[in-house]
């Protein structure tokens, strides 16, 4: 973007600019380079761009702007000219290179990451043989790992409830990721009994699936064409009709899937778009009569479709019926295939069924039932809780942790554990917004629920790491009903749990700074496992009711559709479906009979410590490819991000030090949560004994922990079932070079904890830290001793990357030249890290600190590559403008480059100045260019075209030869030219010589060998400029491009000279908008909106502090009048810098001098470069030298003083800039 | 050359100490008419004109014009070290790096002798122009800085309305609003109390209290303050100095929507 390297040409000219003084300005705004600015610098670490960062960038900025009374117009780009198409289309090529590159690199670090981990494995075989040989080692932690006689023997925590059989067979198995899971020996269904009641038979699925099916396809129809008072519509049943009629509604509430464009296009006439909407308004209200007819009609609630079922299990179904009687009503019915129940001699024991169930032998799944009992048909319900276990919420809670944290205890693969934990409370976050928003009107939230909320925001303030990396699609709820709300969020959780978390994380940062919001939310950012969290929660109804179903396919039937299919396809999946409302535990149970049914003791407890809205499946199946694609994603990322940081005795120790690591910190998350510190050392004294150990302390919140850790420790084997896999279907498609990452998917090893432990913990607590390492000394049988003392190390380390990482981030996106610097300081860290290493002389370190060298190099490369890959998207735009529409704010699509529109207002006088970071702005004739708006407090620098012409002697047309030398939108520039050799180039061919055309000139004869080096020897620069690019610089055919110089001066502009208007911000617009794109609560809008606002209105009503430059004419100098700002002069260029502009503004002097002196005799022949503008200039300066007068005049207030007055202005211009007094000189002439 | 002699320090101290939280750097326009500065405060809302006559030292010599670039902070130090009643001499080569500051004692032959660094400023000049203002009051300066701190609590502007009736210094703030009236007073025994009202036409204006209680740091440098106010135009804060020298602030006005 821009003039490549111009801003530190021109630096020295900047004029810091109080914000305050640009109150009531009127700034052109350049919003293209914004909304590329958020795109390319607003990253998350592994360099994925974060959706909708353009809107939350916008929104703060122009918070911003009107805070400080400034009155914008945004100008965005039109077309690009040719001229830059064809730049951009090199640019393009590139990129698609960067694309291939990505890809690459990512192939790289596999590579780089599989020959490490062997090394280390030889490195650790080798090891193990020393071990074997010196068994007296100092570390006691290593004499316990040598008790332990083979490996044969070894038994391993995990394995405690295990057979022999089993545990070979378990650990004979090896882990590609962690959803692979075991062969099983026989498949599913021989491994149920014929009456099982968990298991489908393949006929029963489909027929199943037929049911939802069934009302699926009237979407596919076009409604119009439905007569609904033919016979044909009247002989359906009572249900399809109540469908088709639902679905023609909502159909007739959308657009027809018309774009506003498209609608424009078809109505131009405004009234007949009314008329048309008029139309639909009434054949909406007529089928919303005929559906009301129908609902009543039927004395069914159809509602409640697909035969009124509510909730089901094989063989038996429940349904409200209603009571025809005296008592009217409704009652609950059951249909089932035991005929005769429900009659008086086989009354239905709701109870009683339970408990059949339950006590099967091999009955794994009570829960489920007592789940069923309790479906939530809208949601709402929780589940009882047993009287057993006490009724307070927060006991309720407490077990749910502990839960969870025990089955981090165990220390085979838990890798995804800890995830699904917090997961599963996103998911019930969710739920409960989903409810919150469609029950609204029915129910109010019970205290317990909020004790929840509290429990579960908590939660997301530890660990709102993943905010950034999952933005939210946008997703508008264009519903207006409350369930269908709900059903939306639920279907779409993947979007809606994001946009949660991005306004918790962002909550607690200050309002107007982005830059801090950023910066605070990658400090606390970590692995990115969360993003993925929210699985997809079908319907929290119940399973897949085909009531919401029906109101979402209207909405969304293709993703819908497809999980209908899904459900079709996958028969496995079934057991899942028809398990309607299950626990966490009945997650894992579900999972453990599809991986190969490994055995579990009843538990009734478990189950029931769960509300039955937490959790929900579909379509697992499908979900678990693309699960493993982001688990296998996430474990690459997180071990890339671990081996970074790990010290190198830290990388030799094995996975499973990582995870107890990572088990431990969870539990000190845990800890955070439930602030209860006995149910902590409960937790570990399971740890430590790894049997059913039972603090009476605990008291009912940890009753079910001994079975429960059983239950995990038995269940974990098997690859990690978990809910996770269900968050996937949506967000996969949401992530856009997912496949970059994919290729890296093999690591066998990665444990993504690493990097998650500092979010959860917030600052390493010493506890936390004595946690881990005393976790980890108990375990040392697993973990090698000489890594016990890393773990807080590790930690450290960990949160310090974290840091320096956020750091760079946020700086990047604050100027994206500032990368340099970073880059420059990773590269200074890189090299500290190899002297320590030197100099400690171990030459097996400074193998690894090769590979990590590498890596990085390597990382680095993957995330700028993908940077480079993304686009500025037209949705983006529209986006933006529709947010500017809501603050009220005047934009106008440049015809277009925006910079030139932006520099042609100035011209107009409809803005007093250009926000813009675009150093082509200058190119095109802008002055009063405000850069880095946002980037200070209150100082914004402030260049005026004037101010390059008087310091720098850089008139319009040498910026533009500079930008030939140099790069920019327009041409390529020369290669091996910076921005000092420009300068020098510049003033070794002025204008008046030829400029660039002497230039090239005097390179073809030197390339030519038709010039001698005698002829430049006087000369050093061309001397030395002769001796540097010989070889290097070859001139592009047709230098200097004309049609740059044209492009420049002549851009196609819109020069309406129509003033602009400010509107009032629609502040409950704004909150709708940024709760539908971004996910902001109301209250999150208002923190900044309201005060600004506000104080809108202040100045409203007590009118708005006026400037003083308004009223009191500025005498001296071009900006005195606005931008009155003393310059800063410290800042010192180099050496060469200097000369050449020395050089230069020598050269303008003479040309001056010769202008003013010859003026008579060559005016005609003076050289193109000197077009009217530079003459405008030196007029104005003229005027400027004229006001000086005036203004000693006021000072002295005598006349006599006048000549001395002037002498003493003059003094000051030459020390400002000679060219003001060689103008005089020439004048006196 | 410049050397200015300055009979009583304390002038010069009480006009840095009256602007300094105003402007920061500046520079001192020194000719031979005298010693002037001009600033605006960073906002761009008020700004600042001393004008120190040549009559005001003796003696006073400056040959040629001469800005002295000085950050007031800085000469606010130095100053201190001067106590009320001491000369003070100020010095400057033509084109000088520092400022030499001579304090002498006119009790015991104490001279302390001070080197201020000076700074380059680009500051540029405003023209003020001559204007006719509609309303001239003078006024005690300790009232006109009590007026300014009591309705400062009250809310962050004042309306000052000059009427044929006195002139109302109004506020409306968030706690309630308040208003003092003052009517032309002439007091024979303390002619320093006396309110003189000047009046051709009535003028009511809003202004930023911040600024006007910034203003009335300088009271102590002179019992009379002239207010003068036009539509449309800065309200102009004089303070007297000695003989025709002043201390003036112009702030700008607070303005509707409307331009």
């Amino acid at each position: 973007m821009g003039v490549n390297g111009l801003w530190t040409v021109i630096q020295p000219c900047a004029r810091p600019t109080n914000l305050a003084t640009l109150n009531r300005k009127r700034l052109a705004v350049d919003a293209s380079i914004w909304i590329y600015q958020f795109l390319k610098a607003v990253r998350d670490k592994e360099g994925h761009a974060l959706r909708n960062s353009h809107v939350v960038g916008f929104f703060r900025r122009i918070c911003k702007l009107l805070w400080f009374g400034i009155r914008p117009v945004f100008v965005f780009d039109g077309g690009a000219p040719a001229l830059k198409r064809q730049t951009i289309l090199g640019r393009k090529r590139r990129r698609e290179g960067r694309r291939e590159d990505a890809v690459r690199t990512a192939g790289k670090l596999l590579a780089v990451q599989m020959q490490r981990i062997a090394e280390e494995k030889a490195e650790k075989r080798r090891r193990d043989a020393e071990r074997g040989l010196n068994k007296e080692r100092a570390n006691p932690a290593e004499e316990e790992e040598e008790a332990i006689p083979s490996a044969d023997k070894l038994v391993y925590e995990a394995e405690v409830g295990m057979s022999q059989q089993e545990r070979q067979r378990t650990r004979k198995f090896h882990k590609q990721d962690q959803y692979h899971l075991p062969d099983l020996e026989g498949d599913i269904s021989s491994m149920a009994r014929a009456d099982d009641p968990r298991v489908m038979s393949v006929e029963e699925l489909e027929e199943y699936a037929r049911q939802f099916n069934s009302g699926e396809d009237i979407n596919l129809y076009d409604f119009s064409k439905i007569d609904f008072d033919g016979e044909f519509f009247k002989s359906l049943p009572s249900a399809d009709r109540y469908n088709i009629l639902n679905a023609a509604r909502l159909r007739s509430r959308l657009r027809m899937g018309l774009s506003k464009e498209q609608l424009d296009d078809m109505f131009p006439d405004r009234m007949a778009f009314s008329k048309f909407q008029i139309e639909r308004v009434r054949e909406r209200n007529n089928l919303t009569q005929r559906l009301m007819k129908e609902a009543g009609m039927s004395g069914l609630d159809l509602t409640i479709t697909g035969g009124g079922r509510i909730a089901g299990e094989k063989d038996r179904e429940y349904i409200l019926v209603k009571n025809e009687g005296a008592e009217g009503g409704w009652a609950l019915g059951v249909v089932s295939r035991d005929k005769d129940r429900g009659e008086a001699h086989k009354p239905i024991d709701v109870d009683a069924l339970e408990f059949q169930y339950q006590n099967k032998d091999e009955e794994t799944e009570g829960e489920d039932d007592d789940d069923f009992e309790d479906v939530p048909i809208e949601g709402l319900n929780r589940l009882p809780k047993p009287s057993s276990r006490g009724a307070e919420a927060v006991g309720d809670e407490e077990s749910l942790f502990v839960d969870g944290d025990v089955s981090f205890d165990d220390f085979t693969e838990k890798g995804p554990e800890p995830r699904a934990h917090s997961e599963e409370e996103e998911e019930v976050e969710d739920i409960q917004r989903a409810i919150a928003l469609s029950l609204k009107n029915q129910h109010e939230i019970d205290g317990e629920r909020q004790v929840d909320d509290e429990v579960f925001d908590e939660v997301d303030r530890l660990t709102p790491e993943w905010t950034q990396k999952a933005v939210p699609e946008s997703n508008p709820l264009t519903s207006t009903s409350g369930r269908m709300v709900a059903h939306i969020v639920n279907n779409r959780s993947n979007a809606a749990v994001p946009k949660r978390r991005e306004s918790d994380a962002s909550s607690s940062e200050s309002e107007l700074d982005f830059q801090a919001a950023l910066l605070a939310a990658r400090k606390r950012k970590a692995a990115e496992p969360k993003p993925a969290a929210p699985k997809n929660l079908k319907n929290p109804f119940d399973g897949p009711l085909p009531f919401p179903k029906l109101e979402g396919f209207s909405l969304f039937p293709n993703k819908s559709q497809q999980a209908a299919a899904a459900n079709k396809i996958d028969p496995d999946a079934q057991p899942t479906q028809s398990a309607a409302e299950t626990g966490l535990g009945h997650d894992d149970a579900t999972l453990d009979d599809l991986a190969g049914g490994f055995e579990r003791e009843p538990d009734k407890d478990a189950p029931s410590s769960l509300p039955p809205w937490m959790t929900d499946h579909t379509d697992i199946r499908e979900t678990m490819k693309k699960q493993k694609e982001f688990e296998a994603e996430i474990n690459a990322e997180d071990r890339e991000t671990a081996l970074e940081e790990e010290m190198e005795f830290q990388r030799q120790r094995k996975v499973d030090t990582i995870e107890i690591e990572s088990s431990s910190d969870d539990d000190s998350e845990v800890e955070i949560l439930d602030t209860v510190p006995l149910s902590r050392a409960g937790t570990y004294t399971d740890e430590r004994n790894t049997t059913n150990l039972e603090p009476p302390s605990e008291g009912e919140a940890l009753s079910e922990v001994p079975t429960r850790k059983e239950d995990s420790t038995i269940v974990e084997p098997s690859p990690s079932p978990s809910p996770e896999p269900e968050f996937e279907d949506i967000q996969i498609p949401g992530q856009e070079s997912e496949q970059d990452e994919v290729t890296v998917t093999e690591l066998p090893d990665s444990s993504p904890e690493p990097e998650m432990e500092d979010v959860n913990m917030g600052p390493p607590t010493p506890q936390s830290a004595d946690d881990s390492l005393q976790v980890s000394l108990e375990h040392a049988t697993v973990s090698r001793p000489a890594e016990n003392p890393a773990n807080t190390q590790q930690e450290l380390n960990d949160k310090a990357y974290d840091d320096l990482f956020g750091d760079s981030d946020v700086d990047e996106y604050s100027d994206p030249e500032d990368e340099e610097l970073f880059a420059n300081l990773a590269k200074e860290a890189e090299e500290h890290a190899r002297f320590a290493s030197s100099l400690n002389n171990k030459s097996e370190k400074e193998n690894r600190e090769a590979y990590e060298k590498e890596l990085r190099a390597l990382r680095t490369q993957q995330k700028k590559d993908r940077r480079d890959a993304d686009e500025v998207t037209q949705v983006m735009i529209t986006e933006c403008q529709n947010l500017l529409r809501l603050f009220g704010i005047p934009y106008i699509m440049a015809p277009m480059e925006a910079e030139a529109q932006c520099a042609e207002l100035v011209h107009l006088g409809l803005v007093d100045g250009i926000v813009t970071d675009d150093s082509d702005i200058f190119l095109f004739g802008g002055t009063r260019v405000y850069k880095n708006m946002f980037n200070g407090n209150k100082l914004v620098e402030c260049y005026l075209a004037s101010d390059l012409e008087k310091e720098l002697s850089l008139s319009r047309e040498q910026l533009i030869s500079i930008a030939l030398l140099l790069g920019s939108d327009y041409t390529d520039g020369l290669s091996g030219v910076g921005p000092v050799t420009a300068l020098e180039i510049l003033s070794e061919f002025p204008p008046s010589e030829g400029g660039l055309a002497a230039f090239r000139d005097w390179w073809a004869e030197v390339q030519q060998q038709r010039r001698s080096k005698e002829e430049d020897a006087s000369n050093p620069f061309r001397r030395k400029f002769r001796k540097s690019n010989a070889t290097k610089l070859f001139l592009p055919v047709g230098f200097p491009n004309p049609a740059v110089h044209e492009a420049y001066l002549h851009p196609q502009v819109d020069d309406t000279p129509e003033a602009f208007q400010w509107g009032v911000p629609d502040l409950e617009g704004l909150r709708r908008f940024l709760m539908s794109t971004i996910g902001w609560s109301k209250e999150r809008t208002d923190e900044v909106l309201v005060p600004v606002i506000r104080d809108m209105n202040r100045r409203d009503v007590e009118g708005t502090q006026s400037n003083i430059t308004r009223y009191f004419e500025g005498g001296v100098g071009v900006g005195a009048k606005e931008a009155f700002a003393p310059r800063q002069r410290a800042a010192k260029t180099s050496k060469r810098m200097t000369q050449a502009v020395n050089k230069l503004r020598a050269n303008a002097g003479i040309n001056s001098l010769a202008s003013g002196d010859t003026s008579g005799e060559i005016a005609g022949s003076e050289p193109t470069t000197t077009g009217p503008r530079t003459e405008g200039k030196r007029k104005r300066d003229g005027q400027a030298t004229g006001g000086d007068d005036g203004v000693d005049e006021f000072a002295d207030g005598n006349g006599p003083e006048e000549e001395d007055g002037d002498g003493n202005v003059q003094g000051r211009a030459v020390r400002s800039g000679r060219r003001g007094k060689k103008a005089r000189i020439s004048a006196h002439h | 050359m410049l050397e200015a002699r300055l009979e009583q320090a304390n002038i010069l101290k009480k006009v840095v100490d009256a602007i300094k939280d105003l402007v920061q750097d500046c520079n001192f326009d020194c000719n031979d008419s005298g010693v002037a500065l001009q600033a605006m405060d960073n906002s761009h809302v008020a700004l600042v004109s001393m004008m120190l006559k040549a009559e005001a030292f003796s003696p006073y010599r400056c040959d040629r014009n001469i800005a002295l670039g000085v950050n007031l902070t800085s000469l606010t130090k130095v100053l201190r070290a001067a106590q009320n009643e001491d000369v003070l001499t100020m010095k400057a080569e033509d084109a000088p790096d520092s400022l030499n500051l001579v304090f002498e004692s006119s009790d015991n032959d104490r001279i302390s002798e001070y080197d201020l660094k000076l700074m380059d400023i680009d500051q540029e000049h405003l023209g003020i122009p001559e204007t006719e203002y509609a309303a001239t009051i003078a006024m005690p300066a300790a009232e006109f800085k009590r007026i300014c701190t009591d309705l400062a609590a009250m809310s962050e502007s004042v309306t000052i309305d000059a009427s044929k009736d006195g002139i109302k210094f109004s506020c409306n703030g968030d706690i309630g609003n308040g208003a003092v009236t003052l009517r032309s007073h002439s007091n024979v025994e303390k002619p320093e109390n006396n309110v003189d009202i000047e009046l051709t036409e009535p003028v009511a204006l809003t202004f930023s209290l911040k600024y006007l209680v910034n203003f009335c740091k300088a009271s102590a440098l002179s019992n009379q303050v002239k207010i003068c106010l036009s539509n449309e135009v800065p309200l102009l804060v004089e303070y007297n100095l000695s003989g025709s020298s002043y201390l003036r602030f112009y702030l700008a006005p607070k303005i509707g929507d409307e331009e």
